[in-house]
């Protein structure tokens, strides 16, 4: 079985650009799984359930999990990965020789998910915890800028964080979208404007919604995507 | 609580109290003060300054809007005193204390005040999330939903964007190689 999990942020990325219809579609071609972990649940659905803002937003998250598409994955193993990825992720950047809590734990449970279900990918837009994975320099640099200080890595901490995750891959809510676009899901929404239109619309849409895709990546998408002769492109 | 952010915050107030007796108030300095807790709160993520960063922005918001505050100054010199004598939880409910009396300040406005409040939870979430800390762990650490922060962030385009090692067109073949 095929397996592919999802953090909070790209869930919520799909939810607030109106593209959680297409997950089923998207799963049955994935022909595996679509996993959260509770965690994420909790972030999902059950916390915005308490307030009136994303009320709405969190029962349509609802009903994808209810209809099947996304699975809540539950694991006596989850726990004691998690507790360990966490305080290792939790250690691993130094300011005033001051450990930072730079992650918390529905990031890291999706995480451990992902590692012990050997998912294909895990799907995560949020910036840290995808720098952890798969670049911690570029990431002790960017917080040494903001805070004026100089993070320090702690090697040992990271080195063990990191060879538990090196076979982690990561996607953003972004590549999952334009492989909905490619397949044609979005198709209806085409209407009488061309498809750099459409292509546009969602990157952007996904983009001020706070999924980490460069400007720079928009324009080279649209250029190469409306280039070819369907919106069915590469695949 | 760490002693640097202790003597931190206590600067802080005490920069903060005579701009508060003039006419008018320093409105972007007020601004300034809220912004140098954040560098505490992100390192150390004490709610102490993440609170004084929210009450510092809430005054800020006031004060940009002209209206007046009278006791903020008794309830910062209370907190700044519980500080001082080591008193965390007197600290603590003392910060809370000024929270609430800028949500009371006036009852036709309670709800802007709220607005306020949430503004400003969300402005240094948005902020914590800036200096790399996660998403997440802002928002748990602010007290909001990672909904009410990734709306913000994303209409918030960051100045400095960092270059990803895995290149995008490398994440994209990934995707698509698992839906083939």
């Amino acid at each position: 079985m095929k397996y592919l999990v999802f953090d909070t942020g790209s869930i919520i990325s799909f939810a607030m650009n109106n593209l959680l219809f297409s997950l089923k579609d998207l799963k049955t071609r994935f022909g595996g799984e679509f996993i959260i972990t509770e965690a994420v649940h909790q972030e999902l659905v059950e916390h915005p359930m308490q307030t009136k803002r994303f009320k709405f937003e969190a029962l349509q998250v609802l009903k994808v999990i209810k209809e099947g598409t996304i699975t809540v994955y539950k694991n006596e193993q989850l726990g004691p990965l998690t507790q360990d990825l966490l305080s290792k992720a939790n250690a691993s950047c130094l300011a005033h020789h001051h450990p930072m809590q730079i992650v918390s734990l529905g990031e890291i449970e999706a995480l451990a998910a992902t590692i012990i279900l050997k998912g294909e990918a895990l799907v995560v837009d949020e910036r840290t915890t995808r720098l952890l994975v798969e670049d911690p320099a570029a990431l002790a640099l960017h917080m040494s800028k903001k805070l004026h200080t100089t993070v320090k890595l702690d090697q040992a901490a990271l080195g063990s964080f990191r060879s538990q995750t090196k076979d982690v891959k990561i996607i953003r809510s972004t590549e999952l979208a334009l492989i909905a676009y490619e397949k044609g899901l979005l198709d209806p929404f085409l209407g009488d404007y061309p498809r750099s239109t459409l292509i546009e619309a969602f990157l952007w849409g996904l983009k001020l919604n706070g999924c980490a895709i460069s400007e720079e990546e928009i324009l080279r998408l649209i250029a190469t995507e409306t280039a070819l002769p369907t919106g069915k492109s590469t695949s | 609580m760490e002693e640097r952010v202790k003597r931190d915050i206590i600067t802080v107030i005490d920069n903060l109290l005579p701009l508060l007796r003039r006419t008018p108030v320093d409105a972007e300095r007020l601004k300034e003060l809220s912004n140098h807790t954040i560098h505490n709160a992100s390192i150390y993520q004490d709610s102490g300054s993440v609170k004084i960063a929210i009450v510092i922005y809430a005054l800020y918001k006031l004060k940009l809007r002209g209206k007046d505050c009278p006791k903020i100054a008794d309830h910062l010199k209370n907190i700044r005193a519980m500080l001082k004598q080591g008193r965390h939880e007197e600290f603590h409910r003392a910060t809370n204390t000024a929270i609430q009396y800028l949500s009371n300040i006036d009852k036709k406005i309670r709800l802007y005040i709220d607005e306020v409040i949430k503004s400003a939870q969300i402005q240094k979430g948005y902020k914590i999330f800036d200096h790399g800390i996660s998403i997440a762990q802002a928002a748990s650490l602010l007290g909001i939903s990672q909904w009410e922060l990734r709306s913000y962030v994303g209409s918030n385009i960051p100045r400095d964007l960092i270059p990803d090692r895995v290149s995008f067109s490398e994440r994209l073949e990934n995707a698509r190689r698992m839906f083939q």
